[in-house]
C-alpha cells in the first residue's frame, strides 16, 4: 500500500473526527430535492478545496463549522436546475445501520429537528452551534455576530424552541 | 431552582442532539475521494469556462450591434486572450 502524503493524512484525520457532526448539520439544512448525503458531499468538497488556505487563525473545529454552515446556507439558494449538478462521489458511502428503536428518544429527536427547521437561518446556525457545545465566543467567531448579540438571541431562541418542543411531545 | 431545572432540560436537549440515532454509517475512502475531487475540479473549471465563453459571446453580440470601433474590437480580443490564458493556467494547476 502506498504511503499517504501528509496532506492526505491530515484530510483523512479531519474527516474521521468531524464526519458525524457535519452530517448532523446537513440533515437539518437538506431540503428536498437535495438530500443530506448530497449536502455532506458538497461540504467535504468545500473543505478539501479550502484545506490549503487554513491558516490556523481559528481552531480547526471553528473552521469546519464555518465551512459546513456556509455550504449548507448556500445550498438553500440552489434551484432544482442546479441540483442536477451536485457531486456524485463513489468514495463516500452511506451504509444503513440497524438501530434498536427507542420510541421516546426518536420522538424527542424528531421534535427537536422539526422545531430547529422552523427557525430562520441565522437562529438555526446559532442553536446548532450551541447544541454542538460551542461557547458564545466561538459561536460569535463563526457567525460574525458579537457575543452580546448571541446571548440576547439565545434567550429568545431557547424560549421559542422549548415552546415548540413542548407542544410536540 | 428554575435555573437548575432549565439547565437539566437543555442538557437533555443537547444529549438528544449529540446522541441522535445513527441510521447510517459513513464510509470514506480518502485516497479515492481525492482523485475524484481532482477530476471534478477540472470538470467544474470546464463548466466555468463554457459559462464565461457564453457570457463573452453574448456581450460580443451586443457590442457588434452597437457598431464599435476597431480599437474597441482589438481591445476586447486582447482581453479575451488574457482571460483564456488565465483559465488555462488555473486548469493546469488543478490537473497537477
Amino acid at each position: 500500500m502506498k504511503d499517504k502524503k501528509p496532506m492526505t493524512k491530515t484530510f483523512e484525520q479531519l474527516l474521521e473526527n468531524n464526519k458525524e457532526k457535519i452530517y448532523r448539520i446537513c440533515k437539518i439544512y437538506a431540503v428536498s430535492p437535495l438530500e443530506p448525503q448530497d449536502l455532506f458531499q458538497e461540504v467535504i468538497f468545500a473543505i478539501w478545496k479550502s484545506l490549503s488556505t487554513f491558516k490556523g487563525n481559528s481552531s480547526i473545529d471553528t473552521w469546519i463549522y464555518r465551512i459546513t454552515l456556509n455550504v449548507c446556507l448556500r445550498s438553500k439558494q440552489k434551484s432544482e436546475k442546479t441540483y442536477n449538478k451536485t457531486l456524485q462521489l463513489e468514495s463516500i458511502q452511506f451504509i444503513p445501520v440497524e438501530i434498536p428503536i427507542e420510541n421516546n428518544q426518536q420522538e424527542k429527536y424528531n421534535a427537536l429537528t422539526s422545531c430547529i427547521s422552523k427557525l430562520n437561518n441565522e437562529n438555526k446556525s446559532i442553536i446548532i452551534l450551541y447544541l454542538e457545545e460551542l461557547k458564545y465566543k466561538e459561536i460569535a467567531k463563526i457567525t460574525g455576530l458579537t457575543e452580546n448579540h448571541i446571548a440576547v438571541k439565545m434567550k429568545r431562541i431557547k424560549k421559542n424552541l422549548l415552546d415548540c418542543i413542548t407542544n410536540k411531545i | 431552582m428554575w435555573n437548575s431545572e432549565q439547565k437539566n432540560i437543555w442538557q437533555d436537549i443537547k444529549n438528544t442532539w449529540n446522541e441522535q440515532p445513527q441510521s447510517e454509517k459513513i464510509n470514506i475512502q480518502v485516497l479515492q475521494l481525492i482523485n475524484e475531487f481532482k477530476s471534478k475540479v477540472s470538470q467544474f473549471e470546464k463548466d466555468s469556462i463554457n459559462s464565461d465563453i457564453a457570457t463573452l459571446k453574448l456581450n460580443w453580440d451586443k457590442t457588434k450591434r452597437n457598431n464599435v470601433s476597431q480599437f474597441e474590437k482589438d481591445s476586447i480580443k486582447k482581453d479575451i486572450n488574457i482571460i483564456s490564458e488565465f483559465i488555462k493556467k488555473v486548469i493546469n494547476k488543478f490537473k497537477r
